[in-house]
């Protein structure tokens, strides 16, 4: 496959994507966890059919970091906000909390094993691509994807305390792993940047770049630009902030949430922005996950066999610890019960942006493993999460229509 | 002052400043990273578009057109300037000149209407034959004239000289299309100067690459002694020609049916037509940018679809436009331009009094409104691609002497390309058809929430 097909399979999937969501038929066909296009570029990739190469792959990685740019942004201008609602900073912090313990859990459990599978390596806390590795990992396994929650809420036609208390903790979780991204990015030496930086320095400048583009897009949009312009701003300040980014070798995830946050918190436009932003979310966020996908090779993932047994394992952990705290502190979702466990197993694109920041930024086994992780976590996500969200929302007496039902009233219409 | 004109003053100087931080980050990044390498295009991508758009919006005030201030903005940002963009970089955009280059075709035409055409067709049948011909042998004279002032011709027999200015009358007679549609569109001009020049740049497209492949016949002998008389060169046209305008027609009659029966996602549509289908075109040696002014001709004349595909075009094209404008202001050669500038600026006004020359008898040949009669000659100053593509082609076949032509077309080109878009807006502006611009810049987006 040369580059025109692949840069036409990519239009095409974009469009078959976005013809999709635009008829908002999503909610009952496609994967729960909006994963479909990893799938498909999996099948294509080298473990599968073998149809893409590494060379092919390399040709589309601007295009793929502007997808996760544009993911990030949106993700950055929605944090916080549920369509126009705010989410209450007591979920926000309940959700950031979540979405860390989880990272750290995970994180922890693949540190030692990792530590344990190469005890020859150097001291433990200077031991940088063990730190990048299972620091990745946790942060690509950290999340609770909005897509799956929503996917079972709209066939269940959920509605109530416990979807909205999951919808929001689900939006509130991405925070701390794509922060923690920019700092686990700088832990080995940015090889784009002439000088050598503290890593602590980096990283705060990364969320300084980051805000900073927000505010300067806050401020171009607010003071006389006309609403046509809207777009060129957006775009054009966004592919600086994206480009300056992977310039510098630093997390575009990062750098994008931050600006995206920015924009969101001093912008009295947040909607119009949002608005003028979303259409291009499907075009460029469905060939970044093709390329995620196709990018998946396991045979680069040293000891695999190790590897992705204790990532699951640490995740059903911290998502147990995270079921029990919030069924401790919320009385709604106590009545949902034991199926929120694997209702919260359910990650996605957030995940698998991560790992293909991981992937671009680390090529070889660190930024594989920290891929392969984060598509296994989406697969066990995908077996289990539909089944325990809808259990769950059942169990609260939330879901008002099942399934089935449903779409037999739908085919009878 | 009235409030409201120091509020927009003061917003045009914060407007300003920021460039100005957006100009220092471009240059802590250029001193901070690396240089080359295909990252640096995502970056440079997103300030010619962000300073373009800012630099377009400051100038509007002196009436300097949107696509000039690209342009100027293009050139400070490039190589030869502040090098806030590399070589490279330029190089990594040159993909989004094809997709500016479609959308402008299709656009191109999709504006032209069969009834506004034929009301015009006197003026452009006259014009055609004048603008071309005409001037063609008047620019070829001139460059004789001039020749002391061309050191490339220094060492020609002067039989071989002749051949050579024949070519440079060929590159004198191309138009441009993207500046015209540029300023149309930011004008949103509509009258008899709007409608006559856009039909005759695009039509003028097709009748520069007829005329060229006759001169490249007419002067082969000229040029390389010995050679015979052939008129392959036509044949080989007329396949590209005909094919072209067969495959456009099947497009113009595709994309209609697309527009009626699916009309989703036309941005996608585009992208695939200019980024993938120009270059499989290309491959298949068929002139993509006929093949695409017949397909908008079609969809615009043969279905009900026009408004809307012209809607779409506009859209994307905000975006797309800034970019291919900016990036052709930092393809810029400016050190070429300040080597070359005397017989540039030379060759530049001949070419500008014969254009207005031949249009003042062309007017008066066809009967002109008065507006035309007086600004016509206006929107056909500007050059761009199609003069470089020629010059490109002399210079693959005649490198002896090509490289200097080539050279002396891109210092010309970039004088037209400055000032032609500059003269046709303050002619629509004075003849009363640009569009009033209504100056919404103080109004709030919708759905405006209040500051957390």
């Amino acid at each position: 496959m040369n580059a025109l097909w692949g840069m036409m399979g990519l239009i095409a999937a974009a469009f078959v994507g976005s013809v999709l969501v635009a008829r908002r038929s999503h909610a009952r066909h496609g994967l729960a966890s909006g994963s479909g296009p990893v799938l498909a570029g999996f099948l294509i990739g080298p473990t599968a059919l073998g149809l893409v190469t590494p060379g092919l792959l390399e040709v589309f990685n601007p295009l793929a970091q502007v997808g996760l740019g544009w993911l990030a942004l949106i993700l950055g201008l929605d944090y916080g906000w549920l369509d126009r609602r705010r989410i209450p900073t007591a979920r926000l912090i309940g959700g950031t909390l979540a979405g860390l313990l989880t990272m750290a859990v995970v994180g922890a459990a693949t540190f030692a094993l990792l530590r344990r599978l190469h005890p020859s390596g150097p001291i433990w806390w200077q031991d940088t691509t063990n730190w990048i590795v299972a620091g990745g990992i946790g942060a690509a396994c950290a999340e609770t994807t909005r897509h799956a929650v929503r996917w079972v809420a709209d066939r269940v036609k959920a509605s109530g305390p416990v979807t909205e208390l999951l919808l929001d903790v689900s939006d509130a979780d991405d925070l701390g792993p794509l922060l923690l991204c920019g700092a686990l990015f700088t832990l080995q030496p940015p090889a784009g940047l002439r000088w050598a930086t503290h890593p602590g320095v980096l990283w705060a400048g990364q969320i300084g770049l980051g805000v900073a583009i927000g505010l300067l897009t806050a401020l171009l949009v607010s003071r006389r630009f006309r609403s046509r312009s809207l777009w060129a701003v957006l775009f054009g300040t966004s592919m600086v902030a994206i480009g300056l980014a992977v310039r510098a070798d630093l997390s575009v995830l990062t750098v994008a949430f931050c600006m995206g946050l920015g924009l969101s918190v001093v912008s009295r436009h947040r909607q119009a922005i949002r608005a003028a932003v979303l259409p291009g979310e499907v075009p460029l966020r469905l060939p970044a996950l093709l390329l995620a996908g196709a990018r998946i090779d396991v045979a680069q993932v040293p000891f695999l066999a190790w590897v992705i047994p204790t990532v699951l394992g640490a995740r059903v952990l911290a998502k147990g610890l995270v079921a029990g705290c919030a069924a401790l502190v919320s009385p709604p979702l106590r009545r949902a019960g034991a199926p929120l466990l694997p209702g919260l197993m359910a990650c996605g694109p957030t995940s698998m942006s991560i790992g293909l920041a991981f992937a671009l930024r680390f090529p070889g086994p660190i930024g594989e493993t920290v891929l392969v992780s984060a598509a296994a976590a989406t697969v066990l996500g995908e077996l289990v999460a539909p089944a325990g969200l809808r259990a769950a929302l059942r169990r609260a007496g939330e879901a008002t229509a099942e399934p089935a039902a449903q779409a037999v009233v739908e085919v009878a219409a | 002052m009235s409030s409201t004109g120091e509020s927009r003053k003061v917003n045009r100087g914060v407007e300003l400043l920021l460039l100005g931080i957006l100009v220092g980050l471009m240059v802590l990044a250029s001193t901070a990273t690396h240089e080359g390498g295909r990252s640096h295009a995502l970056a440079a991508l997103g300030f010619l578009l962000l300073a373009g758009t800012v630099v377009a919006n400051v100038l509007e005030r002196l009436g300097i057109p949107h696509l000039t201030a690209y342009l100027l903005t293009g050139m400070a940002a490039g190589p030869y300037a502040l090098h806030l963009v590399d070589h490279s970089a330029v190089q990594d955009l040159s993909p989004i000149n094809a997709l500016a280059l479609s959308l402008i075709s299709l656009a191109g035409g999709a504006e032209l209407r069969i009834s506004k055409l034929i009301s015009a067709a006197r003026s452009l049948l006259w014009a055609t034959l004048l603008q071309n011909v005409l001037v063609l042998l008047l620019m070829a004279g001139a460059f004789l004239a001039l020749r002391l002032l061309l050191p490339f011709t220094a060492d020609l027999p002067f039989t071989v000289v002749v051949g050579v200015a024949l070519l440079w009358g060929v590159v004198a007679i191309t138009r441009s299309p993207s500046a015209t549609l540029g300023v149309l569109s930011q004008t949103g001009a509509k009258g008899p100067l709007a409608t006559f020049t856009l039909a005759f740049v695009m039509a003028s497209d097709v009748v520069v690459v007829i005329v060229l492949a006759l001169v490249f016949t007419v002067t082969r002998p000229l040029l390389e002694p010995g050679a015979a008389f052939s008129l392959r060169a036509f044949r080989e046209l007329g396949h590209e020609v005909i094919g072209s305008i067969a495959l456009g027609s099947t497009l113009g009659l595709l994309l209609a049916a697309y527009l009626r029966f699916v009309g989703r996602q036309l941005v996608l549509v585009f992208v695939a037509l200019g980024l993938v289908m120009t270059q499989v075109l290309d491959y298949l040696r068929f002139d993509w940018l006929l093949i695409f002014i017949t397909a908008g001709f079609v969809v615009q004349n043969l279905s009900k679809q026009g408004d809307k595909f012209l809607e779409e075009i506009e859209r994307l094209g905000e975006i797309v436009y800034v970019i291919f404008f900016a990036t052709a202001g930092a393809h810029l050669d400016l050190p070429l331009l300040t080597q070359l500038w005397p017989a540039a600026l030379a060759l530049t006004l001949c070419r500008g009094g014969f254009t207005w020359f031949a249009a003042r008898i062309s007017s008066r040949l066809a009967n002109d409104p008065p507006t035309l009669r007086r600004w016509g000659w206006t929107g056909l100053v500007s050059q761009a691609g199609l003069a470089l593509g020629i010059a490109a082609k002399i210079q693959k076949e005649h490198p002896g002497y090509g490289t200097g032509f080539a050279a002396m077309a891109v210092a010309t080109v970039a004088l037209n390309e400055l000032v032609g878009p500059i003269l046709f807006k303050a002619a629509l502006d004075r003849s009363g058809e640009s569009a009033a611009q209504v100056d919404t810049e103080e109004s709030t987006p919708a759905g405006a929430e209040p500051a957390r």
